[in-house]
């Protein structure tokens, strides 16, 4: 012990290191205790914002790392040491490894800052949750230590293998890489040549995503495989040189060292390129909810179809298995037993690898994007059952928390739908066309909620004309009667008081007589106004925010279709003269194109004057909420006399 | 007994070592050649900083490289030498004691008697930045007896060092055990004068010359003469110029040359020994 002390003496002892160091906590303690004392401006970060002030901090301890690491490793050779070190039987090793050890420790001191500052926010701010804590615990285990770790075996490396020149230029160049700056030019690079480098970049940069967005507040940080794994494949791979260097030629040791790390380092590698859901990250300009809309307006445009299935699905028996990304087996009991196929929509991202029939023989089937076909073959088909697997980037499902709204076609409905508008680029507010039964068990480790009713762990049973499936830092309580699941790390919104009170005034402000038994708030994402708020047959709605339930709600009313309708419809409600200029311009275009069809704002008018305005408005409202009503704009007014 | 036998090494396309052969045995060697001649590198390929043919170099019988313990029976002083400047004289010290295994309840003996064998023992506690050049290789030399190695290597051990301190080197190696083996590698013939028992000279990878102080002093035997300057430029390139030195007579010159010349001739020192050797006198 007395030696290592010598090693520890020899960082503190320098000019630069222990200067440089204490700079550095000098500058993270203010960081956090500015987070701490001024609390109220970073209510719109919620109870994350602790956590969040380390983690933007990450990079720092990076680079602090990697040079402190070089220059630190690096001393022998400038105080004139190696040559004396090398000359004895082990000395590098022993020399290095030990330095490499008091690097380790002073990471490890600087973890301990981050997480004792973490742990008071913790306390201070009454999260209460001990499943917050293991997250910010681990958070900042994987960013903060395991990054420290990588850059510390990093500059060790650098030290080792080359001359002072080189490796301050890779050391630079390196940086540059995991910086923002990199970040940018990527950017310029996929948008003026089309070349992308996104994927790369998340491979090589250690750091968390989305520091600079509001958190999802229901999962936190990033935890995932990929994520952790990219921090192992870095460690191992930078102490197998490093191993290979220092450790006794031809030694059952070296051999066994070097070979464990390389399996931990393929194995990391594979971890990382598994398949499934990775947390939104919004610096990627392919990532998180860029992927639906490259999908769907780019490369799949015009591909969408709507087509009745000619039957309907009276009972899903839905088998659900989170880990990575989503496995599913789902067994669907048909109205309509003689059809020659059975057509589906499932989102595309859900690989269906096997179909069968209510007695388990095999149904042969196709899948095209979001369109799955089930051929009967001739037989009586009583159920289908579908097993599949999958993700959505943006409507995760993974070890973290799911977040799967009835938007999505996570399960499969009947016929084909137009899944995804590509004018607001986000999908469609689709429901089944009658309710069906549910019966829906779901293997995962933490509470999952859903719009159903909850009749076991992780089991839900109900009759709806949707689902909803969400999990993560979740919580559930009742406001008048009204069950409301909410993120509790969003101090901003969902503060008790608070919460109360926007659930309160919403229901006060309501000028409909639908049931309303619960609330699921979403993680917010920004996939279009459909995303917004969306009302279940089984009286649930499910929303990104409370505060503005009160306008969001009555708009989600409206059919899919008919939004553009319903909305012109409350301009002449609560801005006449905006429909009256509307009207007017209309009326122009019209005159001018006579071959033209008439504009919303013509036909409306003209009913209104047919009818006269109470009954005209009436039909309209009718219409608009009706969702079973698939009659065109035309087909509607022509209707009216 | 440290034993080279056809020793070659070589970098790249240049030898540097050319098929070496030579023993040590107990006692001090002085090495010597001129810059370039492979002192260095053959120092080492005796310390395995360079890899060598397995058999060319052994210790007591022993190929060194299939010895595992064989490093801890050497001391080494490398050309260049410090210390980690950030520590004191004593933690420095520690930190090689336990690199060279020596067991952790007799290091601090061992430092102690080691640095102050280099008379810098009221300096242990003091700051390695805080010493002058002489007493940092002074304790290079002091690290290089940790442990009581039978071999002990000093390379250049007196470059950069003042007058002072070069005595003060000579005093400390010459109470060396004389049962060690000793190899003080140099291109200053002066250095070893009085402190060798034995003298090896290298020169472009070959060993040019080994034996006795007195041995290769002969190799100058009668051809040596003192000249005064002006008489050696009537010489030409019959002689090569030794040294020179200023006496009643004015500026004279110890000149070398295998010629009979009707010049004074004096008796030859090691360093005549050693350049006629280079010259080919």
């Amino acid at each position: 012990m007395s030696i290592n002390r010598k090693y520890f003496k020899l960082f503190i002892n320098d000019l630069f290191l222990p200067l440089i160091a204490l700079a550095f906590l000098i500058y993270i303690n203010y960081l956090h205790i500015n987070c701490l004392s001024v609390n109220d401006g970073y209510l719109m970060l919620g109870k994350l914002s602790m956590l969040r002030e380390s983690l933007l901090t990450s990079i720092l301890c990076f680079a602090f790392f990697l040079f402190a690491s070089y220059y630190f490793i690096d001393k022998a050779r400038q105080d004139s040491m190696l040559e004396c070190i090398r000359a004895t039987s082990g000395g590098a090793r022993i020399v290095y490894f030990r330095q490499l050890g008091v690097l380790f420790c002073v990471a490890f001191l600087f973890y301990l800052v981050y997480l004792f500052y973490n742990l008071y926010a913790y306390f201070a701010w009454n999260i209460g949750h001990f499943e917050v804590l293991g997250h910010i615990t681990m958070c900042l285990f994987v960013y903060i230590f395991l990054v420290s770790a990588a850059a510390v075996l990093l500059g060790t490396l650098v030290a080792l293998f080359f001359k002072r020149l080189a490796a301050c230029l890779i050391m630079i160049t390196i940086m540059l890489l995991v910086s923002p700056v990199a970040l940018y030019l990527i950017e310029a690079t996929f948008y003026g040549y089309g070349i992308n480098l996104f994927s790369f970049y998340e491979f090589i940069c250690l750091f968390p995503r989305d520091l600079q967005s509001i958190p999802l507040h229901s999962i936190g940080y990033s935890l995932l495989p990929d994520r952790v794994s990219a921090a192992v494949f870095y460690i191992t791979l930078f102490l197998i040189p490093i191993m290979i260097k220092l450790l006794k030629k031809r030694s059952v040791v070296k051999y066994a060292c070097v070979s464990l790390c390389g399996v931990i380092c393929a194995a990391s590698l594979t971890v990382y390129f598994l398949p499934g859901a990775r947390t939104l990250t919004q610096d990627n300009a392919v990532g998180s909810f860029a992927v639906d809309r490259l999908y769907y307006m780019d490369e799949h445009l015009g591909s969408e179809k709507s087509e009745d299935g000619g039957f309907s699905v009276l009972k899903y028996d839905m088998e659900l298995t989170v880990k990575n990304q989503l496995s599913a087996k789902v067994t669907m009991s048909v109205d309509n037993r003689s059809l020659d196929s059975y057509k589906f929509t499932l989102y595309h991202g859900f690989i269906i690898t096997g179909a069968e029939n209510q007695d388990g023989a095999p149904l042969e089937f196709t899948q095209d994007g979001d369109y799955v076909e089930v051929k009967s073959s001739g037989a009586q088909i009583a159920s289908i059952t579908l097993y599949y697997a999958g993700y959505n980037p943006t409507y995760f499902a993974h070890s973290q928390g799911i977040s799967l709204p009835g938007n999505l076609p996570f399960f499969p409905r009947s016929g084909y739908q137009v899944v995804y508008d590509v004018d607001e680029q986000g999908f469609y507010s689709n429901f089944l066309d009658k309710p069906a039964e549910f019966h829906i068990r779901v293997n995962y480790g933490k509470t999952v909620y859903s719009n159903l009713d909850s009749v076991g762990n992780n089991t839900f049973s109900g009759v709806s004309d949707n689902c909803v499936l969400v999990s993560g830092f979740l919580d559930q309580t009742a406001v008048d009667g009204v069950e409301v699941v909410y993120p509790y790390l969003d101090a901003e919104q969902f503060g008790e008081e608070m919460l109360k009170a926007d659930v309160l005034s919403f229901l006060k402000s309501r000028e409909d007589d639908n049931p309303i038994e619960k609330i699921i708030i979403l993680p917010y994402v920004n996939m279009g106004s459909y995303a917004r708020c969306n009302y279940y047959s089984d009286g649930t709605i499910v929303c990104l925010q409370l505060r503005t339930l009160s306008t969001d709600y009555p708009v989600c009313l409206v059919a899919n279709e008919k939004q553009a309708l319903f909305a012109l419809y409350n301009t002449y409600l609560k801005n006449h003269s905006d429909f009256e200029n509307r009207l007017s311009i209309e009326r122009q275009q019209y005159e001018a194109y006579p071959d033209l069809e008439p504009g919303l704002a013509i036909m409306m008018q003209d009913a209104i004057d047919r009818l006269g305005e109470d009954e005209a408005l009436s039909a309209i409202d009718s219409f608009a909420h009706d969702r079973s009503d698939k009659r065109s704009y035309e087909e509607f007014f022509s209707s009216l006399q | 007994m440290l034993k080279i036998d056809n020793l070659s090494k070589k970098f790249g396309r240049k030898k540097v070592i050319n098929d070496l052969s030579i023993t040590f045995e107990s006692g001090v060697y002085g090495l010597l050649g001129p810059n370039g001649a492979g002192k260095t590198t053959l120092i080492r390929c005796i310390t395995q900083l360079y890899s060598t043919d397995p058999a060319a170099i052994t210790f007591d019988g022993t190929p060194v490289q299939r010895s595992d313990g064989y490093l801890s029976h050497v001391g080494y002083l490398p050309q260049k030498f410090g210390l980690f400047r950030d520590l004191s004289v004593y933690d420095a010290m520690a930190m090689l004691a336990d690199i060279k295994r020596i067991p952790r309840g007799g290091i601090k003996d061992e430092i102690y008697r080691c640095v102050e064998s280099v008379n810098l023992i009221d300096r242990i506690n003091s700051k390695v930045k805080t010493l002058s050049g002489g007493m940092v290789k002074r304790l290079g030399i002091a690290q290089a007896l940790l442990g009581d190695p039978e071999i002990l290597i000093f390379d250049e051990p007196t470059a950069g060092l003042d007058p002072e301190e070069r005595l003060r080197f000579k005093l400390i190696v010459s109470k060396l055990d004389r049962s060690k083996t000793v190899i003080i590698s140099t291109h200053i013939v002066s250095d070893i004068e009085t402190t060798c028992d034995r003298v090896v000279v290298l020169n472009s990878g070959n060993v040019d010359f080994s034996g006795s102080c007195d041995d290769l002093c002969r190799v100058a035997a009668g051809k040596v003469y003192v000249v005064s300057q002006e008489d050696t430029k009537t010489l030409g390139g019959r002689c090569f110029v030794q040294s020179q030195y200023r006496d009643e007579s004015g500026v004279m010159c110890r000149i070398l040359s295998a010629d009979e010349l009707s010049y004074e001739k004096v008796s030859p020192t090691l360093e005549d020994g050693y350049m006629c050797l280079l010259k080919g006198v």
